[in-house]
């Protein structure tokens, strides 16, 4: 076949050291390449049902481009701390519909996009997080409950919001930033 | 071979039979043929009597006039020599190029400064009257009755042509060829927004405006089979493009002229692009460039990073793919899903070859089908392309580095 018969060029690693050492001290740093990672506190002190809201593409960029943002559990939510097993996910079906359609009025912060029933009957609301319009839900969710639990933040994402706010800057205000959100619930 | 342009055709000349039309018409004596009026008087003239007559609603009929006409057409007989009545209106619209008609509106525009480029004064018909009603009536016309009222053959015409300088405009021409990028801060085309160049320069600026000078074109169109991110080279035989060049006033460049041209851009573009075969292409070439952007398969390298430690038995898990081809599903990727709709793509990996490098590093070689996100398929896009490269590895990848190292393309055509 005529592949074999190129040759890969040859890479210099050293541009890339750096970044490989962040990534082998934390495999999911790699997310920050195409993320700028924050967090949703919930208002009621009780709970901490927190979400982190990824919005994509990452700093750097973001300036330019009209971000996109991916709501998952944060570590600190209930789902991910005790052993509860996760019986059903229910998307809202009335969103489900008019996604992507022109009529689709976009959602308010508290807005419920989700419901997550556990084996123990217990029901989680997952809100929307952002002013926007939902593109996208996990569908892979719809089928395999556990990715919501072994992977929350990567493959186990819950849904994309595309923010009504055309600013990336603003767009995430009433959202903290990753050391923010350590400090707050006191992780390591 | 230059095509005749329109006005270098012969004027048109009048025939003779016209002056025989002419003696006839216009014959007082005549009692055959065409009826004519006595009457000279200017257009503005005639047309006031005739709208007084039409106010007053005053039977026209005179002893001059035999048989039963409709009223209008003794309005086409008050014709002057040197202006015949519009047959569509009758002349009535004239009235509005006097200046008795337009001298009051033209006051008020000064009066409001208000400036006006053009002023159109035009009537439509009731539907009743629509261009085939009137089409239609007319062809129902015996050939009598318009030769009475019209002319046939057309007057001579008294007024010399003018004369306007023509705009000249060459087609366009087009020149093809592939380009190599070198560089990783480079983009296709220019990259701009909101006023702020983000990519260094582009490979249509680099390749353009050198053509632009040995064209002396107007502008440029530049056209790619497919496009790369700008952080990715292209390297090997360099990717297919072609350059619409509009309006050029050297149009006629020969083969040694681009081949100096070729070597004038990679002379002076060395780190950043690079180009060969720059040769003159035809536009039913110009297909075959998107086609290829659609059907034609891309090898690609890139350098990649993943959790394990590479290992022999991580590069043979990979390259049991060299001969292997496998499929995978992908959902649009997040950092295009703003421009392209949701929608799942299956995409073929005809080939996948992987080489060691140190620690956690190793280079892949792949080759994929066209459209294929090679970025989503190592770091697998939160799951939405399924499988990527983790997947097959069962540890989290990412990708440092990525190049293209052919576009399965033969360019420019034999």
């Amino acid at each position: 076949m005529n592949s074999k018969s190129l040759i890969n060029p040859n890479y210099d690693l050293n541009p890339y050291k750096k970044i490989g050492e962040k990534y082998e001290n934390d495999s999911l740093t790699y997310l920050e390449q195409y993320y700028t990672k924050y967090f949703l506190i919930d208002s009621n002190e009780n709970t901490t049902e927190d979400f982190y809201i990824y919005q994509a593409p990452n700093k750097l960029s973001s300036f330019y481009f009209l971000s996109l943002c991916v709501i998952g559990l944060s570590p600190t939510h209930p789902l991910l701390q005790s052993s509860q097993k996760v019986k059903s996910i229910k998307f809202n079906e009335k969103i489900s519909q008019s996604m992507n359609k022109k009529k689709q009025i976009p959602l308010e912060i508290k807005r419920e996009i989700c419901v997550i029933t556990t084996e123990s009957g217990k029901k989680y609301s997952i809100k929307a997080g952002v002013v926007g319009w939902v593109i996208d839900f996990n569908m892979r969710l719809d089928r395999e409950y556990d990715l919501l639990q072994e992977k929350p933040f990567t493959e186990g994402y819950i849904a994309i919001i595309k923010p009504k706010q055309d600013d990336p800057k603003k767009a995430l205000n009433h959202c903290i930033d990753e050391k923010e959100y350590k400090d707050v619930r006191t992780l390591d | 071979m230059l095509r005749k342009r329109y006005w270098e055709n012969d004027h048109v000349r009048i025939s003779d039979e016209t002056d025989i039309w002419k003696r006839i018409r216009y014959s007082e004596e005549s009692n055959e043929g065409v009826r004519d009026h006595k009457c000279y008087a200017t257009s503005e003239e005639v047309l006031l009597k005739l709208l007084n007559r039409i106010r007053l609603n005053e039977d026209m009929v005179s002893s001059d006039y035999q048989g039963e006409e409709h009223p209008s057409i003794n309005i086409l007989l008050c014709k002057t020599r040197e202006k015949p009545i519009c047959i569509a209106c009758f002349d009535l619209l004239y009235q509005a190029d006097t200046i008795e008609c337009l001298w009051p509106i033209i006051e008020g525009f000064n009066s409001h400064n208000f400036q006006v480029k053009t002023f159109n004064l035009s009537v439509s018909l009731p539907s009743g009257h629509s261009r085939q009603n009137i089409i239609a009536a007319l062809e129902k016309a015996p050939d009598s009755d318009f030769i009475s009222i019209g002319n046939c053959p057309p007057l001579e015409v008294k007024e010399r042509w003018k004369n306007h300088p023509p705009i000249l405009e060459h087609s366009a021409i087009y020149v093809g060829g592939n380009y190599i990028k070198l560089s990783r801060n480079v983009s296709q085309s220019p990259w701009i927004i909101n006023g702020e160049r983000l990519a260094e320069t582009s490979v249509s600026e680099c390749i353009g405006e050198i053509l632009r000078e040995k064209f002396k074109c107007d502008d440029y169109n530049f056209v790619a089979a497919g496009r790369e991110d700008s952080n990715v080279r292209m390297l090997g035989n360099g990717r297919p493009f072609y350059f619409e060049i509009m309006n050029p006033r050297r149009p006629f460049l020969s083969q040694q002229e681009l081949d100096v041209a070729q070597q004038e851009i990679n002379d002076t573009k060395k780190d950043l692009i690079q180009i060969n075969q720059l040769t003159m292409i035809t536009e039913k070439d110009l297909s075959i460039i998107k086609e290829g952007e659609e059907t034609k398969r891309k090898t690609y390298s890139a350098l990649v990073w993943i959790s394990k430690i590479v290992t022999p038995d991580i590069i043979d898990k990979l390259n049991q793919y060299q001969d292997k081809v496998f499929t995978i599903e992908q959902q649009t990727p997040i950092r295009v899903l703003q421009r392209r709709a949701q929608m799942v793509r299956s995409k073929i990996i005809y080939s996948m070859k992987a080489e060691p490098l140190e620690n956690h590093f190793l280079t892949l070689q792949l080759r994929t089908e066209a459209g294929t996100y090679i970025k989503e398929f190592i770091h697998g896009d939160l799951g939405r392309t399924k499988p990527n490269l983790g997947d097959l590895l069962d540890c989290y990848a990412d990708i440092m580095a990525l190049d293209v190292l052919e576009v399965d393309l033969e360019w420019p055509p034999k």
